[in-house]
């Protein structure tokens, strides 16, 4: 097992799907501007279709859980709220139906919202769809082979394993704060005052665990400038992959010439 | 050969009161393998800091005297190159994991990768590694959800791939449990036969009656005395320093005391074993 392990490094890492093994700079490019068209294009059919579209994509590989958590959030908040207010702001004479029987549901101010929902569905739909199928570790491998210091890299997927290990402190500062008397439940009051004692030794704790930590790194020769090599590999952009993304950029550039062109046309 | 030589070196660390290092001056020589003792406080770490170039480079203050590290002047090092040239394992096994890696054997290639070696030879580099310090089954965990003794040892594993020079390793079991001791100490049998340049700070006393040629001896930022493992550790002036002697020696002196007196006093268990079969004990 281990050397099948070893030897996962010798080649470029495999995805069990298609979608996922887009190279994430790819990946980000086409949902990016498939999201900013469906601001451009302002139609309910179209925005609808991509988050159809992203939907399908999600399920297709194996993430829909993970999509659909924070999607259907926005759909209720984003989608419900910009409906209501549509029909508050938007002045219409064709009453569709009385909600209730008693408020008027116009349809020039349910076109509007739908329009306007949709866009923002979508661009949302994209923006979760990317994060969900991209690990953050490939992005930062690409953005590091586009030039991006590895500084930076750092500082980015640090950051993820920081947020764990703060987490783990608070509850370990918190219980022995308790055993030295403060009150940590309780009435607002009582937790506010016990904010300070905790935050303290966070605080300081987190501080001079930098200083060890850029220490433990610089012996493993993290400030040398010299190109670094990378162990695990990303395979090198396929032509398909680039036609898709030249075909979805040209789509994209057209959908604008076209929005200039309604406007000043 | 000489790989660092120290001369009248004083050290105050910045907005410090007093000096950490007064007077300091002693030569490492390649391939020897160093104990560092005293008590805490006693400038210890100080002096590893000194060593690997931290002081001044890292932590200002204010630094007098002469200290020559691989023939430069530590001043005019690179700093970056010479951390690289000599490894570094201290205290908290928490603090010296990268935090980026997924995998042990990722974690371990990562100082490899930033010297830009080739794929091939950092796998062949950290699978030797992994096989040498017997960690294969840690392979491909995280290294964030090891215990500290796991920790430790991926620690050195991490710093021993990459071949340094010499190594300073500051108190490695003070926050381990036994068995993790047991293992790490297992690790330093292992460098003690490669060869290197090390220098161990340690209280466990026994570790450093095994395995140093030489002890150093710190108190107050002074280095008190050195000298060879056997002549070091049999003196009872040391427990004076608040430094320890094995027990096994603390024996030898009661001996004498009481007016039986052993041909030597001993600094371990199998000298002490020796003496007492001398004594016909059985």
């Amino acid at each position: 097992m281990e050397n099948n392990f070893i030897n996962s490094f010798r080649e470029y890492q495999k995805f069990d799907n298609g979608f996922i093994a887009l190279n994430p700079l790819s990946k980000l490019n086409m949902l990016f501007v498939l999201g900013f068209s469906a601001m451009l294009i302002n139609s309910w059919r179209y925005g609808f279709l991509l988050c159809i579209l992203f939907i399908v994509l999600a399920f297709a590989a194996k993430r829909g859980m993970s999509f659909m958590k924070p999607f259907s959030l926005i759909v209720l908040i984003f989608g419900f709220f910009t409906l209501v207010i549509r029909q508050f702001s938007v002045e219409g004479h064709t009453v569709l139906f009385k909600l209730f029987g008693v408020i008027p549901i116009k349809e020039e101010g349910l076109i509007i919202g739908l329009n306007t929902a949709s866009y923002l569905l979508a661009f949302s739909g994209a923006i979760i769809l990317f994060f969900v199928t991209t690990e953050m570790r490939d992005l930062m491998y690409s953005l590091e082979k586009k030039g991006v210091s590895h500084e930076v890299s750092y500082i980015v997927l640090a950051s993820f394993q920081t947020i764990i290990d703060l987490k783990k402190n608070t509850n370990m500062i918190m219980e022995s704060q308790k055993a030295r008397g403060i009150e940590t439940e309780g009435n607002v009051v009582n937790r506010i005052k016990a904010f300070f004692p905790i935050l303290g030794p966070l605080v300081l704790g987190a501080i001079s665990s930098t200083e060890e930590k850029s220490i433990a790194m610089d012996a493993r020769a993290f400030s040398v400038k010299c190109n670094h090599t990378f162990l695990r590999e990303l395979r090198p952009v396929p032509v398909y992959e680039k036609i898709m993304v030249i075909a979805v950029d040209l789509f994209f550039i057209f959908t604008v010439a076209y929005k200039i062109y309604q406007i000043f046309g | 050969m000489v790989v660092a030589k120290l001369k009248d070196i004083n050290y105050k660390y910045p907005l410090a009161e007093g000096y950490a290092l007064k007077d300091v001056n002693f030569e490492f020589e390649a391939g020897k393998f160093y104990g560092l003792i005293g008590e805490n406080g006693g400038g210890k770490t100080t002096l590893c800091n000194l060593i690997r170039g931290l002081i001044p480079h890292f932590y200002n203050g204010e630094l007098t005297g002469e200290a020559v590290v691989f023939d430069t002047d530590i001043k005019e090092h690179n700093a970056e190159e010479l951390a690289v040239r000599i490894g570094y394992v201290f205290q908290n096994p928490f603090n010296q994991m990268s935090g980026i890696k997924s995998t042990v054997f990722e974690e371990i290639a990562m100082g490899l990768e930033n010297l830009g070696i080739e794929k091939e030879e950092i796998i062949e580099r950290v699978s030797g590694v992994c096989e040498l310090l017997g960690i294969e089954e840690l392979m491909t965990k995280n290294p964030n959800e090891l215990s500290g003794g796991q920790r430790q040892r991926v620690a050195f594993a991490a710093i021993i791939v990459m071949d340094n020079d010499m190594l300073v390793i500051d108190e490695p079991t003070s926050q381990l449990d036994p068995h993790g001791t047991e293992m790490v100490f297992e690790i330093i049998r292992k460098l003690k036969d490669s060869g290197k340049t090390i220098v161990l700070v340690e209280h466990k006393i026994d570790l450093i009656a095994e395995y140093c040629d030489e002890v150093l001896v710190m108190d107050k930022g002074h280095i008190v005395c050195s000298g060879k493992t056997q002549d070091i550790l049999s003196r009872k002036e040391l427990l004076d320093y608040d430094a320890q002697i094995p027990q096994v020696a603390i024996w030898g002196h009661e001996m004498a005391e009481a007016g039986k007196p052993l041909s030597y006093i001993p600094i371990t268990v199998e000298q002490a074993v020796e003496l007492a079969r001398e004594r016909g004990v059985r």
